[in-house]
Parts: structure tokens; sequence; C-alpha cells
């Protein structure tokens, strides 16, 4: 994205796509969404955990990372509290000064890994996503 | 229902097998099974052959009848893919199909070529076991999604680093005799804890190497056996297949594997024993933490004790219940396809008293074996006993 479209001066992206997550009949929240939740129901809604905070549940730094990811690659899974509801996802943490159960904020990214490198197809999916940055 | 023996078993060298096809490795494998057995190989009535990345490593689809064909087998012939559990899944396809009634002969196994990649391009094509779209898109491989399982088992548990040295030092020193092990030879823990890191907490002793080699095991009806007067004193008693979410994101459990529960629960009901009756195993240990999170589904140790088994003696040689006798995945190698076959061969060696270390389990009658892929989305588990 090095035309500037999907992002701002101050670097907040002023079009940037939902964090979608699905939400069913029983209130149950998942990320991604499924076709189907629990007990086979349809998503009756979606969330946007761009909105949210999260807490780190795990977190990892990768120094042996592959062609076209950056090294290291800071990677944890975080939990959601969508008003009471938990929910989980992974990705790339903005930094490594951060501790389980430290409090995130999801950050939007472009490009989370280049996608001609390597044995990636590049057509084969949309390459942007979220990182993880600590709240102070 | 009748029961499945074991009537033979093989394995090629695990390694680096420069440009050898892959076809080349399972024939090795697969004759070295079938001279075990003492078998006619027109009387195999089916392959059942596990693989994983077969169509990135040498560009091989449809590789089931191509293997069939390099080990002389004119039989149909199905490749399984559960990644790491591949042939783990293979050997159970063949037990249900003698089981049924539909095979009294059947080839199991698997093979993969690795070292064709390299390294970079070899964890990559691991990593499509993996959430394409919310795992791989962000960068995560298969260290880096075990050190993440490796952190939230210490967050709950407790546990570190030198407790995963000992892990990594017991498999590495059981390799030392195994004439198919990648690495026969020893390492200490200090030489695990100055190791650079891969993925915090995972250093590089702490993860299993790029390996090539195949397995092949022969298994046979009872009524079979008895007809053709084989020599197959070991049985497989229980199957059991775990499944749960792909992602390790979706999961409850970050730090237990549920899907390896499952399958040790289905395996012991299916063979009526219990967790104390296990005098030895065989675990999917990827990395080292892996063997801590198996033992602890197995049963073998109790939840949050898995960590420090290996240092407390427990699953060492002369503990009460030794785990990777072969040298596991860390030390014999993991190629990833033909694992799970590799652990049924080891396991049979271990209990017919014809491994370099079926000393340490003279008295064994009852094995394990535990086979995972990914992050144990997917595991089998096979239960052997030795035959009254």
């Amino acid at each position: 994205m090095s035309d500037g479209e999907n992002a701002t001066d101050d670097g907040e992206p002023d079009d940037q796509p939902p964090m979608e997550a699905a939400r069913y009949p029983d209130g149950t929240i998942l990320y991604p969404p499924h076709p189907l939740g629990p007990d086979g129901a349809e998503p009756v809604g979606t969330v946007d955990l761009s909105e949210y905070h999260a807490t780190v549940v795990t977190w990892t730094s990768s120094t042996a990372t592959p062609p076209g990811v950056r090294e290291p690659n800071h990677l944890g899974i975080v939990e959601f509290d969508v008003d009471g509801e938990a929910v989980r996802a992974i990705g790339q943490l903005t930094t490594d000064e951060v501790e389980i159960g430290d409090t995130v904020e999801p950050v939007y990214v472009p490009e989370l890994r280049d996608p001609d490198a390597g044995i990636r197809e590049a057509e084969s999916h949309s390459w942007d996503g979220y990182r993880f940055r600590p709240v102070e | 229902m009748t029961s499945v023996r074991v009537a033979g078993v093989g394995l090629t060298p695990f390694g680096d097998h420069g440009d050898r096809a892959g076809r080349d490795l399972f024939a090795e494998a697969a004759a070295a099974a079938i001279d075990d057995a003492e078998i006619d190989r027109a009387a195999v009535d089916q392959l059942a052959y596990g693989n994983f990345m077969g169509a990135l490593a040498e560009q091989q689809g449809h590789q089931a009848p191509l293997m069939a064909e390099a080990a002389g087998l004119d039989c149909p012939a199905t490749r399984y893919e559960e990644a790491c559990a591949s042939a783990g899944v293979a050997v159970k396809a063949a037990v249900e199909a003698i089981r049924a009634g539909t095979a009294d002969l059947v080839v199991a196994g698997g093979m993969e070529r690795m070292n064709c990649l390299d390294t970079g391009e070899a964890t990559e094509a691991l990593a499509i076991a993996a959430d394409e779209l919310y795992e791989v898109r962000a960068g995560m491989t298969f260290p880096s999604a075990y050190a993440l399982m490796a952190q939230a088992y210490f967050d709950r548990f407790g546990g570190g680093r030198a407790d995963l040295a000992h892990i990594a030092v017991k498999n590495h020193a059981n390799a030392v005799p195994n004439e198919y092990a990648q690495y026969q030879r020893e390492i200490t823990v200090d030489d695990a804890l100055d190791a650079p890191p891969v993925a915090e907490p995972l250093h590089l002793y702490d993860a299993c190497p790029i390996t090539d080699g195949a397995s092949a095991v022969v298994l046979a009806s009872e009524e079979y056996v008895t007809a053709n007067d084989l020599d197959a004193p070991v049985e497989i008693t229980g199957v059991g297949q775990g499944g749960d979410r792909l992602a390790l994101q979706d999961r409850d459990a970050i730090a237990e594997t549920p899907a390896a529960t499952e399958a040790a629960e289905v395996a012991y009901a299916d063979s009526g024993i219990t967790a104390a009756d296990i005098d030895v195993a065989e675990v999917h240990d990827c990395f080292t933490i892996a063997e801590a999170m198996a033992l602890e589904s197995l049963g073998i140790a109790d939840s949050g004790e898995g960590i420090v088994a290996a240092r407390d003696g427990k699953t060492t040689p002369d503990g009460d219940c030794p785990v990777n006798l072969s040298g596991g995945l860390k030390a014999k190698g993991h190629p990833v396809g033909a694992t799970g076959g590799s652990q049924i061969a080891e396991l049979t060696r271990l209990l017919r008293g014809d491994h370099p270390n079926s000393e340490h389990v003279a008295d064994a009658t009852t094995g394990v074996a535990h086979n995972a892929g990914g992050t144990v989305a997917s595991a089998v588990v096979h239960v052997l006993e030795v035959a009254e």
C-alpha cells in the first residue's frame, strides 16, 4: 500500500476493514466467523473486534521465520472481552515488550507478510490484518 | 472381530537421503517389512500409505499407487493425509479394514522427503498444516505455535526451559544405539540450554530435525497368521482417533491436547487397558513441550506433571514408563508422513525384544503409540500388546 490510500498521515487507516467476528444465538462469539456455531446454529450478527481491547493469553518471539515474514516475528494469542463474552484471536504483536495478562488493542496493517516471498500464492487471499499493540 | 497382528516392520534410516526419490525410500521400508513378515507380496490385499507434503517436495500427487508399484504390490492403494499424523491414520485404517473383514493382509506406513527443500521452504511447507488465513498469514510456523503452547503451559502449570532440556537429553540418549536414528549422539542439559532460540521458550534442541525417511508395517488377521504359520507375537488391540479445531486460537485449551486425550480414551476402551497398564510408549515429541502434553493426555503423567516426568526419571529407560526409547521425533527424526508408522515399528521391536533398547523393557507387555497432526488438531493412539 504505497499510495497511502489505506492510511492517513498519522498512520491510522481511514478505510480499514473490520476485524470481523460472528455472533451466534446463544451469545457465543467466534473469530474467525464460522459458518455454524454451537449446536449448528447460524450466525445472527457480527462484531468488529478492532473496537475492543484484549488480554494476552500467550505469546512468543519467533527468530526462525520463513521467507516474507519479519524477523523476529512477535506473535500472540489474545482474548477479547466483548460485553462479558470471551473470544480469542492470534496475531502479530507490535513489540516484545509484553507479558501474559497485558492489555492490547488491534492496529490495522496493510500487509502482514510479503505475499511474493516463498511458496505463497499472492492472489490466493488478502494479506492485511491486525497487529496487537500494548495499551499504556 | 478378528485380532490384528503386526507380522513385520521395516524402516529406512532416518536423515538426509539426498536426491533419493520418495518411491525409492518407501520401497526400501516396505521390502524390509515384507521380509520381516516372511509373507508373499502377492497376498497383500491393500496398501494404506501416509504422506503429507509430497505435492510440494516432489511435485508428486496420487502417490499411493506409485508407492504400491515401488513396493512390488499389486493391490488397491490409498494415501492418507493428516499432517504429521498421516501414517498413524493409515495404520488405523489398516487395522479397521482387517477387523471389518475386508482385508486379511495390509501394508501400512508412510514416507516423507523434506531435505530437498531448504529450511525456510520446509518450514513453510509444514505450515500448510495450520490455518492459512488466520495463523499462517500472521507468520505463524510450527515452532512458534508450539512456543505459544509452551508459554501457556508454563503460565498455567509452571515449569521451564530446564525441564524441556531433560526431555531432549533423554531422547538423544535413547537414540544412540538405534541404527535408524538421525542423531545417534548424546547432548547435555547445558547444550540444550545454550542453543540458539527458535521461538521462545523453544531453542534448537527443543525441536525435531528435518528428516527424510519411510516406514512400513505388515498387519495381518489372526486367522491369516495361524493359517500361514507367521511369527507375529505383537497385537494391535486398541485404536483411537481424536479431533479438535484446526487453529490454536480457536480452542479453549492451549496448554493441553484434548484431541489426544480423546484418542487415548477411545483406544484404551477399545483394548480394555487403563493408563496404569502401559509399560512403554512412543509419543509425538515434535517439540519437547509436545512430549509433556502427550504424557498428560495418555494418562502416563497427571495434569501439570508431564513437564517434569523426564527430569524426575519417570520416563527415562530405567523409569516406571520409558518414553521414546527409539529416540523419539527429537533424535530419531521426523519424516512427517512416515512417523506414525515408525512408532508402530519401533514399539513392535521393543515388545518383541529385538530393538537395541529392548533390554530396558524386557518384561513389557503393553505399549502405546501417540501420533499427532498440527498443533494436535488430529491425534491417533494405538495400543500394542504381546499376544498371549
